[in-house]
């Protein structure tokens, strides 16, 4: 579903260069719910950014769904983004003027068809009530579930977060997990970039980053995993 | 959802920057309005003025001895009327407007007057503009202060000329000149009572600068003008008063350089001011500009999103300022020029233009900004958290 191959990213700074990610080779297979783990500056939100095509690698190929993003141009992978992929941040990142179903259906790429499907997804995320209000009316985990949904609202193949739950109270954290878990087990793949542990137990493969580096991937279905503690606890 | 609606919505969510920058929109627009209509004003009230220092080039027949000429006031020659369409075809001259008269001293119960037939004021090709001198219709006069006086005529009278009746339509203020001796008609009114039908005895040209341009010595531009008159002209006598028209091109000159300096220093306010609110939109933004790339949107929709709220802000505008500009051009301008305060109005080709412009200036004015938000690189809102 998605590979990269010796991906590296670095960018020119006022202080030098600095490698972002160095020599990344990493395969997510469709149905895969990922989580990238490591510290603040190890790299875990420039490879989604890179994965979702809104930055070029500084070297090497990154393919999704069959395609090599290097060989579209920025308006395709808007395209290509916009039908593929849903993107859930930490801080929500909700326009302020907009209330929650048109912030839902802000990403959607119909007409008043996708109003209808933006009200019945925010049923099944418990957002029913808050469907006319507007973000700044809405607690943390209201804000994330209404992000989860706008990433949800054109069924794409792969979802992307970036530290969903950095924010949230641990039931607030849990649900939103649930939801992506949902989507993982309805055939979606996820990607989560988390510092949180509950992340891990969500997933079926952890991938650790240092500077830049996999330093470590654990495949959560193994008996190691289980017996080391890598994955988690029970989700 | 539709980029317009966006727009719309985020206006009303950001009013207080969308407002400010509207004003200055509004502003911009209503100072160019101000400034265009009372410049035009200016104009009128100057010309007007110097109409009573006299034309600054007059054309007197021919034959005309310039000891009587200047004695009497008018020749006693006549020329052809055609001369005044000749004159007006020539190119190469700038006046507004030219006169023809017919002017011959008669008595009317024993006393002197001077009776003048007045052609309608010719204008230059492509100029439209009110007239500055009246103009008398067939069958009317306009009689001198001094006349009226003496003869006790009042308005809406009658008085008997050379045999033919006319109707008084206005007794003339004082004006301490030769004017006040003088009944002013129709000019082929008076050409029927003077049996001089076709002819006339001076042509004035107001604010002519003719062949008056850079390099050109006093000397040059009267022997120019004399000579190329002179050829269209067989029968008439060029008199430059080439001191008047010096006065007249540096009040003009500083007129429009004022103007012509104020004009791009407000436009440059008003543009930066709206560059600097839209660039102020643009940071506070940057966060939705990053969510919309990451949703898919693409440089052209946020362009859009941009360029659309800086229409808006121009289409609004334009007719606000040009209402508030030419109100107080109407307002406060007739104080200021007082002799042209009835002719003071609105052009409303400007709000059609204001309409066309604004916008596109708006546009301009958001392009700097609107390119930081396009090229904004949502990973720096991402990497913000």
């Amino acid at each position: 579903m998605i590979t990269l191959e010796s991906v590296s990213k670095s960018y020119q700074g006022a202080q030098g260069r600095t490698v972002a990610l160095d020599a990344i080779d990493l395969k997510i297979d469709k149905s895969d719910f990922v989580v990238l783990r490591g510290p603040s500056g190890s790299g875990k939100t420039t490879l989604l950014v890179l994965i979702a095509g809104m930055l070029r690698p500084s070297q090497g190929e990154i393919i999704v769904d069959q395609q090599k993003l290097s060989e579209m141009s920025a308006e395709r992978k808007a395209r290509f983004r916009a039908r593929n992929i849903g993107f859930v941040f930490q801080m929500f990142h909700l326009v302020p003027y907009l209330n929650v179903v048109e912030n839902v259906t802000l990403a959607a790429l119909g007409g008043e068809v996708d109003t209808l499907k933006a009200k019945a997804l925010l049923n099944k995320l418990g957002m029913d009530e808050k469907a006319k209000s507007l973000p700044a009316e809405l607690s943390a985990g209201e804000k994330q579930r209404t992000a989860v949904a706008r990433a949800l609202i054109n069924q794409p193949q792969i979802v992307l977060a970036d530290e969903p739950t950095g924010n949230l109270d641990p039931e607030s954290a849990r649900m939103v997990l649930s939801y992506l878990s949902d989507f993982h087990r309805q055939g979606g793949t996820v990607v989560v970039a988390s510092h949180n542990d509950l992340a891990d137990s969500f997933a079926n493969r952890v991938v650790e980053l240092q500077k830049g580096k996999i330093i470590g991937v654990t495949d959560c279905a193994s008996p190691q995993s289980s017996q080391s503690g890598d994955c988690g606890g029970s989700a | 959802m539709r980029t317009l609606k966006l727009v719309f919505k985020e206006i009303r969510f950001r009013r207080v920057n969308f407002l400010l920058s509207l004003l200055a929109v509004i502003t911009a627009v209503a100072l160019f309005v101000v400034f265009v209509t009372t410049g035009e004003s200016y104009r009128n009230e100057t010309r007007k003025i110097q109409l009573g220092m006299g034309q600054n080039l007059r054309i007197i027949p021919k034959q005309t001895r310039m000891d009587q000429f200047w004695s009497v006031g008018f020749s006693e020659f006549t020329m052809p009327e055609e001369y005044v369409f000749r004159f007006a075809a020539l190119e190469g001259y700038e006046y507004t407007p030219l006169t023809a008269t017919l002017q011959k001293a008669i008595e009317v119960e024993g006393r002197r007057v001077v009776l003048t037939g007045v052609l309608p004021e010719v204008m230059p090709p492509g100029r439209n503009q009110p007239p500055i001198m009246f103009g008398v219709n067939r069958g009317e006069v306009y009689v001198g202060s001094e006349v009226a006086r003496f003869f006790e005529i009042e308005e809406g009278s009658e008085m008997e000329l050379l045999g033919a009746r006319f109707h008084v339509t206005k007794c003339l203020s004082p004006t301490g000149s030769s004017d006040d001796i003088k009944i002013f008609g129709h000019l082929e009114d008076v050409q029927t009572l003077l049996a001089l039908s076709g002819r006339i005895n001076e042509i004035r040209a107001l604010e002519c600068l003719c062949l008056i341009e850079s390099g050109q010595t006093e000397l040059d531009a009267r022997s120019l003008a004399e000579a190329q008159l002179a050829e269209i002209l067989p029968e008439g006598k060029v008199i430059l008063l080439k001191g008047i028209a010096d006065v007249r091109e540096q009040q003009r000159a500083t007129m429009e350089g004022y103007l012509g300096l104020l004009v791009p220093i407000i436009i440059i306010a008003s543009g930066a001011s709206i560059g600097i609110l839209s660039m102020l939109n643009v940071r506070e933004r940057h966060n939705e500009i990053g969510i919309l790339r990451a949703i898919g949107y693409g440089s052209g929709q946020i362009a859009l999103l941009f360029l659309g709220r800086a229409v808006i802000l121009g289409l609004l505008g334009a007719p606000l300022g040009f209402l508030l500009g030419g109100f107080v051009a109407l307002e406060f301008g007739p104080e200021i020029f007082s002799l042209t305060a009835g002719a003071m109005r609105l052009n409303l080709t400007w709000l059609a233009w204001m309409i066309v412009l604004a916008p596109a200036f708006t546009a301009i004015a958001t392009f700097i900004p609107m390119v930081s938000a396009v090229t904004w690189d949502p990973v720096r809102t991402l990497s913000d958290e």
